[in-house]
């Protein structure tokens, strides 16, 4: 029983990294939504599992408060904001890198995630080692996501997978973290969505276009 | 009573021999029903080799013998693979030694280098293109299969087919883990390009600059056309042997090799082919064929996947 | 103690929701500077009280000298620019949107406040993370409030990098928690005091991680160089009090965010490693800024660079870890607050007076704002350390903090005095010119606004008042700092 909880957490664990692959390949904004949500479920499925090994009831909750929140609500919101925007969601995102060499490249940030996470010492109750690193893997192909994408949908997508990353890090390494802790994250994760979604529809009304190309005029 | 190992031997490539045009009628069969058309019987692919069997052969000028002999060769090879794999039974065959899952993938190499080397003779465009093609994708796809193989040769320490699947069935766990789900799924990917479905090539189709496949046999006919047909639904029954007894789902095979038992593994890899070739006939109707410079991406999502496998296995332990 | 605590985050919360819901923008107005004033009052109550440690609901509400330091200054650059709003908004009562922007204004203007209220009046780790992801998202929206193309691209920029260096910080946080889990249990509160209590229990190389991970996110938020290219843009581009609050209250409380990660590190792995890292960034971001000080054309954006040097004097005043240093640090959180705020007010007053943020335009403002001209000139000295201001007597016990110990940290601390001079350098330049000499034709004299002087006025009280005397109180609660900065409990 507990090998076998133990492999479908590691493979919830895989899924949620192969959405983040998916993403990299995905030209769509639709594409990015379900592909968004397809890899929230997977991280509560993860949370879950670990519920049922910990036997620690927050889990259950967070895994549905994920499900709603992320699976459902985030990626309705991202069609909302683009749905006044059809003729741009419908054309094909602007690439900074190609398909193949991003799809190289996430391969090395996963090996780069590995080696980093076997360095710690770090204990859970749900494959430790190798879902911490998966996490961490998707916080690093979320990164590389957001800088090759010019797009703004894209870049907002990036960042809340992110946050989806650093959740199964989370379960896989410290599951005990306060259940409010959690819930208060989530609700920054939809407040964010909300606020970038204000800013993308003010930015799309005033430069008619959602890629980021023309955002140069401010040097930092 | 148990049955002496020649005769299992025998009853294996018997089974791939009988069952394998079964496996591709039920495929098209049920792929017509989901297109809400009464399609052809099961049996089809059966009238079709009989009635090729008993047609004339007409050569086109100028070939040489190999154009004649590839067919042969192909079907040899199949027949070859079906005594290396456990089709029937959990424990291995006498012949079951003489070659690695390695070994395997070769003899499947050569029979469908011969295919296109016989297309290639035949002198035909259409054909000639057909066998560039298939070679560009074999090309493509030999990356990730032998990754797929290592990987699987790496946890069950060992690249005897039977011991691969008898690994798997002592830890069932395993079969979920991170790095067989991710191979698995490599290997699945690259049935599909071997088998020719879609999305690198649809079966239905008779437009002949989409083909693959289908073109490297364009100019054969007769009986030489009926083996090949019968060979590309071996060779898919084989890798559909492969992916369910070693990979997926090593249960049911006969563990003492009783007459009872060998039943019971013939219906139960049959029960088990109905369900891939569910899953097969699922992506066919939701997935349109992928434009041939595209079909490198797919590839390439294969080659990840097994990458990925390797990758966990190596640094996650498991 | 606590329900001083308690209404001090409460107030600014329930005004945001006031604000948002008033019909009538005169009634946020003076809700908003009457909540801001008890606000600063209710802080420096709590400086009076002599900062001892409170801790309620599991600390979730907390508070140690540390706390109340930042408490002070955030409330301080809340009060001023709550004034400072009165004035700056006049000007725009005639124009169409005025209701709906004075609302969403208001609104934002508290609800920021009180997510950087939160963040030093809690000890859970967690919680402080949540509240600063707060501040970027509800600061985003301010930044974007003109609504003006660069506005929007700043804001994006800000609220885009802020909360990707976010996402490590809170990487940061999960690592912290999971280094105790070993010795704490699985299930603990990840509380400050409790971390710090177990610190030398938990796991080293995971502490580690986490505080480069603290240092990298936090500093996102901070402006630390190399992460610091949203912070020129959003300081420039939003109105002027979310300058002043993002400049003066936001990057402390991610500088508070990273000392708390700071003496909890160097309690687990020794504080040779924090101050080292602490100190790369320190001197990255007073180097940068420093030169980049010295080339900018546009004011506002001149003042954001040096607020990426203040928050480099803090990070390498924390580094040298003496406890003189540490009061200089404690004492420029305050300070800089109060000068930065009154700097970026003057700004905004010769902004909405001459219509240009470019310095080479700006000529002769004392003769057309005497009153803004002089504070502004004040501001411009005391931010680039001239005595008697506050920052003066900050930066000179950080440095002699530096020198105190010489045999290790003089080469840091020789370093810091150049680089200070530098941006001192050019921050005197830009405001000399700007102050004197011809103003530009078609100019009318007469000030802006009454309430943006008074605001200005308001903050000389403390940059000069620190820069002079500082009470015993407020000595004994930045002392007190000064040892929870190091992870004295």
């Amino acid at each position: 029983m507990q090998q076998a909880l133990d492999a479908l957490g590691g493979f919830s664990a895989v899924l949620v990294v192969l959405m983040q692959f998916g993403l990299l390949r995905s030209r769509a904004i639709h594409g990015h939504a379900a592909l968004y949500a397809f890899e929230s479920l997977f991280v509560a499925a993860f949370s879950a599992l670990a519920g049922i090994t910990s036997g620690n009831f927050e889990l259950y909750v967070l895994a549905a408060v994920t499900v709603v929140a992320k699976v459902f609500v985030v990626p309705a919101l991202i069609m909302r904001f683009t749905r006044d925007l059809d003729e741009h969601a419908e054309v094909e995102i602007p690439l900074a890198v190609g398909v193949p060499s991003s799809l190289l490249a996430a391969l090395a940030l996963t090996g780069l995630a590995y080696a980093a996470a076997l360095r710690l010492p770090l204990h859970g109750p749900l494959l430790p080692h190798t879902s911490f690193a998966l996490g961490l893997a998707v916080v690093l192909i979320g990164f590389f996501f957001m800088v090759t994408r010019l797009n703004t949908i894209s870049q907002l997508v990036g960042i809340l997978t992110l946050e989806n990353g650093i959740f199964l890090g989370t379960v896989a390494i410290a599951p005990g973290l306060p259940l409010l802790v959690g819930l208060l994250i989530l609700f920054d994760v939809l407040m964010a969505v909300l606020v970038f979604g204000v800013l993308v529809r003010l930015l799309a009304v005033r430069r008619a276009t959602v890629t980021t190309t023309p955002l140069k005029e401010l040097k930092g | 009573m148990t049955l002496p190992p020649v005769v299992l031997q025998i009853l294996q490539v018997l089974t791939l021999l009988v069952f394998s045009p079964l496996v591709s009628g039920v495929i098209s069969r049920v792929e017509a029903m989901l297109q809400a058309r009464r399609g052809p019987s099961v049996l089809q692919p059966y009238y079709d080799i009989w009635k090729y069997f008993h047609k004339g052969r007409s050569v086109p000028e100028g070939v040489s013998p190999v154009f004649t002999l590839a067919p042969y060769v192909a079907f040899a090879c199949y027949m070859t693979v079906a005594m290396l794999i456990p089709v029937l039974t959990s424990f291995g065959l006498p012949l079951g030694y003489m070659g690695d899952i390695l070994g395997g993938a070769f003899v499947l190499s050569l029979a469908a280098f011969a295919v296109a080397l016989a297309g290639l003779d035949s002198g035909s465009p259409y054909a000639g293109l057909g066998s560039s093609r298939a070679m560009m994708v074999s090309v493509l796809a030999e990356p990730t299969l032998i990754f797929v193989f290592f990987t699987v040769a790496l946890i069950s320490k060992t690249d005897l087919p039977y011991v691969m699947g008898e690994t798997l069935r002592s830890s069932w766990g395993a079969v979920f883990s991170p790095t067989h789900v991710l191979s698995v799924a490599a290997f699945f990917l690259m049935i599909l390009v071997d088998t020719g479905r879609i999305p690198i090539e649809s079966h239905s189709s008779t437009l002949e600059f989409g083909m693959i496949d289908e073109a490297r046999i364009f100019e054969h006919s007769g009986p030489e056309m009926a083996l090949l047909k019968w060979g590309s639904a071996m060779k898919q029954f084989l890798l559909y042997t492969i992916f369910l007894n070693i990979l997926v789902f090593p249960w049911g095979l006969s563990h003492d090799g009783s007459p009872s038992s060998v039943l019971v593994a013939l219906l139960a890899l049959l029960a088990k082919m109905m369900v891939v070739a569910a899953v097969v006939v699922a992506i066919e109707s939701s997935f349109s064929k992928l434009r041939l410079f595209k079909i490198p991406e797919f590839m390439g999502a294969g080659f990840i996947l097994s990458v990925l496998a390797i990758v966990t296995f190596y640094l996650g332990g498991r | 103690m606590i329900y001083v605590l308690a209404a001090l985050v409460t107030i600014p919360l329930v005004l945001g929701l006031v604000s948002y819901l008033s019909p009538l923008p005169r009634l946020s107005q003076v809700l908003t500077v009457a909540g801001a004033v008890t606000t600063l009052a209710l802080a420096a109550s709590l400086v009076g009280t002599g900062g001892g440690r409170v801790s309620a609901f599991g600390g979730l509400l907390y508070a140690d000298p540390l706390s109340v330091v930042l408490l002070l200054a955030v409330a301080l650059v809340y009060a001023t620019s709550a004034v400072f709003s009165i004035g700056y908004l006049r000007s725009e009562e005639n124009t169409a949107g005025f209701p709906r922007y004075a609302r969403n204004f208001y609104a934002l203007l508290n609800l920021f406040a009180f997510t950087m209220l939160l963040v030093p009046a809690t000890d859970d780790m967690g919680v402080i993370w949540v509240a600063i992801e707060l501040t970027t998202i509800v600061s985003a929206l301010m930044v974007a409030l003109e609504g003006t193309a660069a506005s929007l691209e700043a804001a994006w920029k800000y609220v885009l990098i802020a909360s990707s260096g976010l996402a490590l910080a809170l990487l940061a946080v999960v690592l912290l928690y999971a280094s105790g889990t070993n010795t704490l249990g699985e299930g603990y509160d990840p509380n400050w005091t409790v971390l710090l209590s177990a610190a030398p229990k938990l796991q080293p190389d995971t502490v580690r991680l986490a505080f480069l991970l603290a240092v990298v996110g936090f500093g996102t938020k901070a402006g630390l160089v190399p992460m610091h290219t949203w912070l020129p843009d959003a300081h420039s581009e939003g109105p002027t009090p979310v300058s002043a609050l993002l400049s003066g209250a936001l990057l402390a409380d991610a500088m508070y965010a990273i000392f708390r990660f700071y003496g909890i590190t160097g309690h687990a792995v020794g504080f040779g490693f924090p101050k080292t890292v602490l100190f790369v960034f320190g001197v990255a971001s007073l180097v940068l800024s420093g030169f980049f000080v010295l080339i900018q054309r546009d004011f506002k954006r001149l003042f954001a660079y040096s607020s990426i040097e203040h928050m480099g004097v803090l990070a390498v005043g924390a580094a040298f870890a003496t406890p003189l240093a540490l009061y200089g640090v404690a004492l420029h959180v305050i300070t800089h607050a109060a000068t930065k705020s009154m700097a970026f007010f003057g700004a905004g007053s010769i902004l909405k007076k001459l219509g240009t943020r470019e310095t080479a335009k700006t000529r002769g403002i004392i003769h057309l704002i005497p009153a803004t001209a002089v504070l502004f000139l004040a501001a411009g000295m005391a931010i680039g350390g001239l005595p008697p201001f506050g920052i003066f007597r900050s930066e000179f016990l950080i440095l002699a903090g530096g020198f105190s110990e010489p045999g290790v940290l003089l080469v840091p601390a020789v370093l810091l005095l150049a680089l200070v001079n530098l941006g001192f350098l050019g921050l005197f330049r830009y405001a000399n010119r700007m102050a004197l000499g011809e103003p530009p034709e078609g100019a009318k004299p007469g000030e802006a606004s009454r309430w943006m002087v008074a605001a200005m006025a308001l903050d000389l009280v403390f940059v000069l008042g620190l820069g002079l005397w500082v009470p015993d109180a407020l000595s004994a609660v930045l002392r007190g700092a000064a040892s929870v900065i190091v992870g004295g409990l």
